[in-house]
């Protein structure tokens, strides 16, 4: 079936006897938002690490638009256009927050092997940068080394490079964390923005936000697979409540 | 006689047991390593000189104080194991948490201030320490004489490190360090003091390393350099091993020695190399080493970073800076003397080449001077052997050094981090091993009087003002390319990778490749730089493919500033300045070298330009 993007079968991890994610079958569609979430501990990031090839499953299988990618290098899966971003902000701090843009695109453009040149003659791409830019309204720093910014805008400048590679396949690593209530709708509304004519894949403890954003949820527990289903049906399965109670989940 | 694959039997024997002499030092000391990276983080390279403490300090027993062997087998690991925990707590305490790299430069730094204060006491030459009465003698076993002290060595290692593999691996207090290895917050919560315990780790394994030393004091001569040759090889052996086990340390460390004494036995004259071939075999086919884990990328996404303040780059500033460089090239020359001049430009442009790296590829080589060294030997053999012209010669050594890199890079960049610094080190010694070995280098005199010639038919470089225009006009050119290069497309690759390299990758970036390129023009820089050396002084000598070269780059960078472009210049100066003028001292040098790398790393990690530029706020 060809609108499904990205599945796995039966991946599994385990560190040392433990089954960190024990047998998961994910199947993400073509064009939805589709979300994670579980109680902590649960193995999303893991599953994460895994999707991106951070880490190599214990067996398993990933496929990504209907090919065997399980065996592939994650600079070979961002070369698919499947790009993630971090659960820690994850900038290139001590570059400017425009040169942090501009290297993404450089990558997607090509030229990113001349060594010869000045690097003012990237300012071809500068108009498309600037312009991810004012998207996450970050265009008034644009000159400011980034690790200047605040922990939400570091954030917000992750977005852009992350959009600047024009990933078909987006996968967000609790996007909105340690955020300020602020900037968790700025960020709920530029990530729906960004999800047109994309498939993403979201981590995320703040159940409003994936109540907005997600078509799709999947329940991790104990690195399994608890439920399926729209938001309505997940949010009402008992087992799924069961999990959550007296869980305690951290991020306010 | 009888002969074994053609050689006979009591030779293959002797050899065999040499061998595994050589193996439980090999043993000993990696597993000192392994047992101090798998807790600390730290690449101890104060190791040598701690196996050296051990040998001196139970030689000073014997000679000061009458105590012998036997007690000092015991007593001296004990003291400089002491003088570890005090090193821990006062300095390695200070850096816990930075970047791994400085670990190792402290350690370095420690390891030349303890080796140039006991140079200066008792010069290179070695004391005599006689086999204690009780382990004198022999047995004959028929196909040969067994010495009884060998023996004992390989039996004494073999207990110690099979002991301390126990006490890890099979106690509860062996289970906490684990633990500590692994998260140290959890232990923490179970009311365990991790600070201490790093504390005690660090002491253990430095007494293993003088342990190693007491063994070693009645078979090999005593002396402040006793350490160095086994401390390079140990890092091989870790880098074949690899850190993960401390079973796999003790493993690879005897057969190592094994393998080394059988290649004497058949190939004598491969046997001070085969332990660097293995381990250029072992990064080809499993780069993590053979008992090693992969290293994975994960644990580079939560690596923490310094706090980094970044100013602007204006270029109009650089533009000025580089006005003043050509200003100051052409003055130097009235007020001092053109040959040191000359030597300054060679050094700087090799502190800049290997900044390129250090500074703006976040690689740290600890064998730059195989390139500054093999495109010196090849300038002066291609200008006085094959009488090449000044300008072909030059090209010669700078391709040589650009292809050496090519090769070292490849095998090292398979390796990250701390191991990346340790498997270059190893693969530069195996280039100084051949260059001692094979005869076009001449050995210890070098090869001399090389011939300066005349640039493409037209400059006589015998004259000293010539040869001045030359080399300024060399200096400049490629320091100017290489502040291109930092500063192009490429040069944001390395940099965004430098920063973080998982976001690099997430980015479809494949960092090696990058870091290969920079690696290559690094070592091709440093090339140059070694080859314009020889011109200079019509010398190639074995003190340029030496590791303390690549030591003396390192705390240029350091001590000018390594974030920065032109910190490095500063630092060639100031430290080839101290050589010219401390010389009186004689090898109070070192020490004051050793000193100067501890208060970098502790307290001055920006430099001199570094501190300079968060100053004025502006990038230097």
């Amino acid at each position: 079936m060809n609108d499904i993007l990205l599945k796995t079968e039966n991946l599994t991890m385990s560190f040392g006897g433990f089954n960190a994610v024990d047998g998961v079958d994910l199947a993400v569609e073509r064009g939805s938002v589709h979300a994670l979430i579980g109680p902590n501990g649960a193995g999303k990031t893991t599953c994460f690490n895994l999707l991106t090839k951070f880490l190599s499953p214990t067996s398993g299988r990933i496929y990504h638009d209907g090919r065997d990618v399980t065996r592939m290098e994650p600079a070979e899966m961002a070369q698919r256009n499947l790009i993630r971003s971090f659960q820690i902000s994850s900038i290139f701090a001590t570059m400017t927050v425009l040169e942090n843009v501009l290297v993404a695109l450089q990558r997607r453009h090509g030229g990113s092997f001349v060594f010869w040149r000045r690097s003012r003659n990237l300012r071809q791409l500068e108009q498309e940068a600037m312009g991810l830019l004012e998207l996450v309204g970050l265009e008034d720093q644009a000159r400011e080394p980034a690790c200047s910014l605040s922990y939400g805008r570091k954030r917000a400048l992750e977005l852009a490079t992350t959009l600047a590679m024009d990933p078909s396949l987006m996968l967000l690593d609790e996007p909105t964390s340690g955020m300020g209530h602020e900037d968790v709708e700025r960020t709920a509304e530029l990530i729906s923005r960004a999800a047109e004519g994309r498939t993403v894949l979201i981590v995320e403890h703040n159940l409003p936000v994936v109540a907005k954003l997600a078509d799709r949820i999947t329940v991790l527990c104990r690195g399994q697979v608890l439920a399926e289903g729209d938001y309505e049906t997940v949010s009402n399965d008992p087992t799924v409540i069961k999990a959550y109670v007296g869980e305690d989940h951290d991020e306010h | 006689m009888t002969e074994l694959f053609g050689i006979p039997l009591p030779i293959l024997l002797g050899q065999l047991l040499v061998g595994l002499i050589n193996g439980a030092f090999y043993a000993t000391l990696s597993l000192g390593l392994a047992i101090i990276f798998g807790l600390l983080r730290i690449i101890n390279f104060a190791h040598g000189v701690q196996y050296m403490l051990g040998a001196f300090v139970s030689w000073m027993l014997l000679n000061y104080l009458g105590i012998g062997y036997g007690w000092s087998l015991i007593i001296a690991p004990l003291i400089v194991g002491v003088s570890g925990l005090v090193l821990e707590r006062v300095l390695l305490r200070r850096i816990h948490g930075l970047d791994h790299i400085y670990g190792l430069l402290l350690t370095f730094g420690v390891a030349l201030i303890v080796q140039g204060i006991f140079r200066n006491f008792y010069g290179a030459s070695g004391q005599a320490y006689a086999i204690p009465s009780w382990l004198s003698g022999g047995f004959n076993i028929g196909v040969m004489y067994l010495p009884a002290y060998r023996v004992w060595v390989i039996a004494i290692s073999a207990i110690v490190c099979i002991g301390t593999w126990f006490a890890i691996e099979k106690t509860r207090l062996g289970s906490y360090l684990r633990g500590a290895n692994e998260n140290p917050e959890i232990l923490e919560s179970f009311g365990i003091n991790v600070p201490l315990l790093l504390t005690l780790t660090y002491g253990v394994g430095v007494g293993l390393a003088a342990f190693a030393g007491v063994l070693a004091a009645p078979i090999y001569s005593v002396n402040p350099n006793m350490g160095d040759n086994l401390l390079i090889i140990a890092f091989a052996v870790v880098v074949i091993g690899g850190m993960g086990s401390i079973g796999g340390a003790i493993v690879t460390g005897f057969a190592m020695g094994v393998v080394e004494g059988l290649t004497k036995a058949f190939y004598p004259e491969f046997s001070e190399a085969v332990i660097f071939l293995v381990m250029i075999l072992v990064l080809m086919v499993k780069p993590t080493g053979v008992f090693g884990r992969a290293e994975s990328l994960i644990e580079q996404i939560s690596a923490p970073h310094e706090t980094v303040r970044v100013s602007r780059q204006p270029r109009f500033l650089h533009g000025w800076i580089f006005l003043g460089l050509i200003v100051l090239l052409i003055a130097a020359p009235f007020f001092l003397y053109p040959i040191f001049v000359m030597k300054l430009l060679c050094f700087g442009l090799f502190a800049c080449a290997f900044n390129l790296l250090l500074g703006h590829s976040g690689l740290l080589s600890f064998g730059h001077a195989a390139f500054y060294g093999i495109a010196s030997f090849l300038f002066a053999h291609s200008a006085k052997v094959w009488g090449l012209s000044p300008e072909g010669a030059l090209i010669v050594g700078t391709l040589s050094a650009a292809l050496l890199g090519l090769v070292f890079g490849w095998l090292a960049i398979k390796r990250r981090g701390i191991y990346f610094a340790m498997a270059t080190l190893a693969l530069s010694q195996l280039i100084y091993f051949l260059a001692v070995r094979m005869p076009f280098t001449g050995g210890e005199d070098g090869i001399q009087s090389v011939p300066r010639g005349v640039l493409l038919g037209i400059f006589d470089l015998n004259d000293d003002s010539t040869l001045y225009v030359l080399v300024a006009v060399i200096f400049l050119a490629s320091i100017f390319a290489i502040y291109r290069l930092i500063n192009s497309p490429l040069g944001q690759v390395l940099q965004a990778i430098k920063d973080n390299e998982a976001r690099a990758v997430s980015l479809g970036y494949k960092v090696t490749r990058y870091q290969l390129f920079a690696f290559v023009a690094s070592a091709t820089f440093a090339g140059l730089a070694g080859a314009l050396n020889a011109l200079v002084f019509q010398l190639a000598s074995l003190a340029d493919v030496h590791w303390s070269l690549s030591g003396e780059v390192i705390l240029m960078t350091l001590l000018g500033g390594m974030g920065t472009f032109f910190g490095p210049l500063i630092g060639a100066i100031v430290v080839l300045g101290m050589e010219n003028y401390l010389l009186f001292l004689g090898e109070w040098v070192t020490v004051i070298q050793g000193l100067v790398f501890v208060i970098c790393v502790l307290v001055f990690r920006s430099g001199l330009l570094g501190t300079l530029a968060q100053q004025i706020k502006m990038k230097l």
